[in-house]
C-alpha cells in the first residue's frame, strides 16, 4: 500500500472539513505533533482557524511543499513573488493569517507575515502605526512620557562634534549656529528620523543655509516633513557651530 | 502561545465562521471576529520577531546607529508592544544581529546593546579618551626589545609583541602592565628570528608566534616563561611572517619555502591541520631576509568571525574557509599592487588599500563591495572594526565610516612611524618607534 497520498482531515472552527495530503498538513508543527502523537485516523480539530483562513493557509503550504519537492516548476524568484501576492490581503485577513500561523506553528508563514508587517511599519511614527493597525494607545500621559525617557538614548545618536540634531521639529523652528567644518545634520521630528544629510561639500563656508529644498527626498515621510518646513516656516535656517578638527 | 488543538470534536455550532461563541475545549485562542482595538491579539513571539525584523531593516536602510530609534518607535505604539522590550533574550538577539556580540560584558543584554550603541556613536563623533601605555625601558637589554611589531586586542587586554620575542600584556581597564612573557631560549637564525610575528588572546591563554616558526603558549595570569606548543622549522617552512587566530583556529602565513604559505592549527588540540598554498612563493627570497634585517611587510593574514581567513601579499589575496581549507573560497590577483599593511578584517568584511590609495571594503563571503574611499596615501597602516576603518599615514590617523565610505575625522594625536595598529569595537591601539603605545578608548561612559 503506497503511503504517498496519506490524507489528514482537518475540521475548522466553523465546522468545515478539509482533507489534505499529509506532506502539506505537517508543514504545521502543531498538526504534525498531534498527528504523530494521536490517533492518525481521527479528524484533527483546528479550533482557532476559520475555513476561509485555513483554505488560504493550505494553499500556501501546498505551494511550498510542491516547490520544494520539485513537483511544480517554479523558480525561487517566482515563489518569492507568489508569496508577496499571497500577503496582499486586507488587514483583517492578514491578522487572521498571523494568528493562525502562530497557532499552527508554520515557521515560513510567520516569517513572511512578520516581514510584511515590518514593511508596513517602515518609516512610520507611533501614531501612524497605531492608525494602520487600529491599535489603541493605552498609555497614560505619564506612562508615555516614561517610555519616551527610557528610549531617549536611542535618539541621542548623532550628538557631538560635527553634528546637529534638531528634535521636535515644529512650525517656526529655527536654529542658528556657525560651522567651519564638515558636518552632518540629523533632523528628528516627533521621534522619527526624517532626514540625514552630510554637508561635506560645504566644508569651507562660514555659514550655511540648508533645507530650503531637500536634495533627494527618498521616502514619503521626508517629503511630508519638508512640506511642514516649507508651509509653516518657509525654510529653516541652520548655521552650525562646532569645534571641529580637520 | 500554547493553545493546543484537541482532536475531539467540540460543539461550537456556528453556521458561519464569524460568531464569537467559544465552544467547549476552546482555550487560548482569542476571538477572531470583530476588530475592536487590536492590542491584545499580537502574539508575544511574533512581536519579538517583528522587532528583530524592524531592526534589520533599519540597519540596512540607515545604518546600525539608526536601529535604536526605529525600535523606540515600535515600543511607543502600545503597552503590548512595549512589553517585549522587557525581554532580555530579545535584546540578546538584537545585540548579536546588529553588533555581532556573543558575550555579554554588562548586567543585562539590554545594557549591552545600549553600551555598544553609545560606543559606536562615540566612534562616529570622534569622542575618545587617549592614553599612552608605558613599560620600563631599563628592563630591556636588547635595543630590538623596544620595537613593537604587533598588537592584539581582546575585551580586557592589549598584547604587544616586540622584536626580541617579548610579549607585554596590558589590562585595558587599569592600563597597567600586568604580564611579560618570553619564549624559551633557543638558537637564533638571525637577528630577528625571535621577533614576535603575531599574538592570539584566547582567555585564559595567550598564544604568540615568533618569526622562526615557534608557537608559544602562556597563561595570562601565569608564569612569564611560555610553553613551546609548536617547534618551528625554518628550513622546511620558511619564516613565519604573520600569525593570527581566534580561540578555535590559529593561522600562520609563511614565506621562504614554496607551497607552504598557509599553516592552520586547531586551537584546541594545538595540532597542525593544514599546510599548503603558494601565496607567498614570489616573496620567498624576501622571506629569508626578514630573519636578519628589517624588510617591508611581505604578507598579512587575518581571521573573520565566520571561521574564514583572508591572507594577502602585495600581488594577490586569498580567502580560505578554516574548516575546509583545501579549496580556497576566493583567490584573486590584483591589477595594482596592494598595500599589505592595510589589510584588516571585521566579523564579515575585509579592507585593502591599493597602490593608488584607493581603499575597498568587501564582504568576505561574496567579495561584494561594501564601500570604497580614497585614503590619498599609498603607505598606510590600516585597521577596522564593525563600522569604521582607521588608516594611519604620515603620522596621522584618519577615520572613515564603512557603511558609505565617508571620511569622518582625524585623531588628534600623531603616531610617528607606526609599526602596528589594531582596532576593535571599543579600543584602538598603535605602536610606533617610541616606547609608548598609543591607546584610544571610545567606550561609552
Amino acid at each position: 500500500m503506497g503511503s504517498t497520498s496519506t490524507k489528514i482531515k482537518l475540521r475548522t472552527s466553523d465546522q468545515k472539513v478539509f482533507e489534505v495530503e499529509k506532506a502539506v498538513a505537517v508543514q504545521s508543527q502543531t498538526i504534525k505533533y498531534i498527528y504523530e502523537n494521536g490517533c492518525p485516523d481521527s479528524v484533527i480539530h483546528v479550533h482557532s482557524v476559520s475555513g476561509d483562513i485555513l483554505s488560504k493557509i493550505l494553499d500556501y503550504c501546498k505551494k511550498h511543499v510542491n516547490s520544494a519537492a520539485g513537483k511544480e516548476d517554479i523558480s525561487p524568484e517566482e515563489l518569492y513573488e507568489w508569496d508577496a501576492n499571497f500577503v496582499k490581503v486586507d488587514q483583517n485577513t492578514l491578522f487572521d493569517l498571523i494568528l493562525a500561523a502562530n497557532c499552527l506553528k508554520i515557521e515560513s508563514l510567520l516569517d513572511l507575515t512578520c516581514q510584511t508587517v515590518a514593511n508596513m511599519i517602515k518609516g512610520k511614527r507611533p501614531e501612524e502605526i497605531r492608525t494602520t493597525f487600529n491599535i489603541k494607545n493605552d498609555y497614560t500621559i505619564e506612562a508615555e512620557e516614561a517610555v519616551r525617557r527610557e528610549n531617549k538614548w536611542a535618539f541621542d545618536m548623532l550628538g557631538g562634534v560635527g553634528t546637529m540634531v534638531i528634535e521636535e521639529l515644529a512650525d517656526d523652528t529655527m536654529s542658528k549656529c556657525v560651522t567651519n567644518a564638515k558636518s552632518r545634520v540629523c533632523v528628528i521630528a516627533a521621534n522619527q528620523i526624517v532626514m540625514m544629510r552630510s554637508i561635506s561639500k560645504l566644508a569651507n563656508k562660514k555659514s550655511i543655509d540648508v533645507y530650503k529644498q531637500p536634495q533627494n527626498p527618498t521616502t514619503p515621510r521626508i517629503k511630508e516633513s519638508v512640506k511642514q518646513i516649507n508651509v509653516g516656516t518657509g525654510f529653516i535656517e541652520l548655521f552650525f557651530h562646532f569645534k571641529c578638527k580637520m | 502561545m500554547s493553545s493546543s488543538l484537541s482532536s475531539s470534536s467540540s460543539s461550537s455550532e456556528d453556521a458561519n465562521g464569524n460568531s464569537g461563541r467559544r465552544g467547549v475545549g476552546d482555550f487560548g485562542a482569542p476571538s477572531l471576529t470583530r476588530r475592536r482595538a487590536n492590542n491584545e491579539i499580537w502574539p508575544g513571539p511574533f512581536v519579538e520577531d517583528l522587532v528583530v525584523q524592524v531592526a534589520i531593516d533599519a540597519s540596512c536602510s540607515f545604518g546600525r546607529l539608526a536601529v535604536a530609534a526605529a525600535l523606540a518607535n515600535v515600543f511607543q505604539v502600545c503597552s503590548t508592544w512595549q512589553a517585549v522590550s522587557r525581554s532580555d533574550p530579545l535584546w540578546h538577539r538584537l545585540t548579536t544581529v546588529i553588533w555581532g556580540r556573543t558575550h555579554r560584558m554588562h548586567a543585562s543584554w539590554r545594557e549591552e546593546y545600549v553600551y555598544r550603541h553609545q560606543t559606536a556613536q562615540n566612534f562616529r563623533a570622534g569622542r575618545s579618551f587617549y592614553h599612552t601605555l608605558h613599560f620600563d625601558p631599563a628592563s630591556v637589554d636588547n635595543p630590538d626589545g623596544l620595537t613593537c611589531r604587533c598588537l592584539t586586542l581582546s575585551d580586557t587586554h592589549l598584547a604587544c609583541g616586540f622584536a626580541d620575542g617579548t610579549v607585554r600584556l596590558f589590562d585595558l581597564s587599569t592600563r597597567q602592565l600586568v604580564g611579560t612573557f618570553h619564549p624559551h631560549h633557543r638558537d637564533r637564525f638571525g637577528r630577528f628570528s625571535r621577533a614576535v610575528s603575531g599574538i592570539v588572546i584566547s582567555d585564559p591563554r595567550i598564544i604568540f608566534a615568533t618569526l622562526d616558526g615557534d608557537i608559544h603558549v602562556a597563561i595570562i595570569d601565569g608564569e612569564p616563561l611560555a610553553r613551546t606548543a609548536h617547534l618551528g622549522n625554518v628550513v622546511n617552512d620558511g619564516a613565519l611572517v604573520d600569525f593570527t587566530g581566534c580561540g578555535r583556529w590559529w593561522v600562520g602565513l609563511y614565506a621562504g619555502v614554496p607551497g607552504r604559505a598557509l599553516h592552520i592549527w586547531d586551537g584546541n588540540t594545538e595540532e597542525l591541520a593544514f599546510v599548503n598554498t603558494n601565496l607567498t612563493d614570489p616573496e620567498a627570497v624576501m622571506g629569508w631576509h626578514t630573519l636578519t634585517e628589517l624588510t617591508e611587510t611581505i604578507g598579512r593574514v587575518r581571521v573573520t568571525g565566520q571561521e574564514s581567513a583572508v591572507a594577502c601579499t602585495s600581488l594577490r589575496y586569498m580567502v580560505v574557509d578554516l574548516r575546509n581549507p583545501e579549496f580556497p573560497l576566493h583567490d584573486r590577483e590584483w591589477r595594482r599592487r596592494l598595500t599589505v599593511t592595510s589589510l584588516d578584517t571585521n566579523g564579515e568584511a575585509f579592507i585593502m588599500v591599493d597602490n593608488r590609495g584607493l581603499a575597498i571594503v568587501r564582504r568576505v563571503d561574496t567579495l561584494e563591495e561594501v564601500c570604497r574611499f580614497n585614503t590619498r596615501n599609498v603607505n598606510v597602516m590600516g585597521c577596522m572594526n564593525l563600522g569604521y576603518a582607521l588608516m594611519c599615514a604620515a603620522g596621522v590617523v584618519r577615520v572613515w565610516e564603512i557603511e558609505h565610505g565617508q571620511h569622518l575625522y582625524s585623531l588628534n594625536q600623531n603616531v610617528e612611524e607606526v609599526n602596528a595598529m589594531v582596532a576593535d569595537d571599543r579600543h584602538v591601539a598603535a605602536a610606533g618607534s617610541d616606547t609608548g603605545i598609543h591607546l584610544w578608548d571610545f567606550g561609552a561612559q
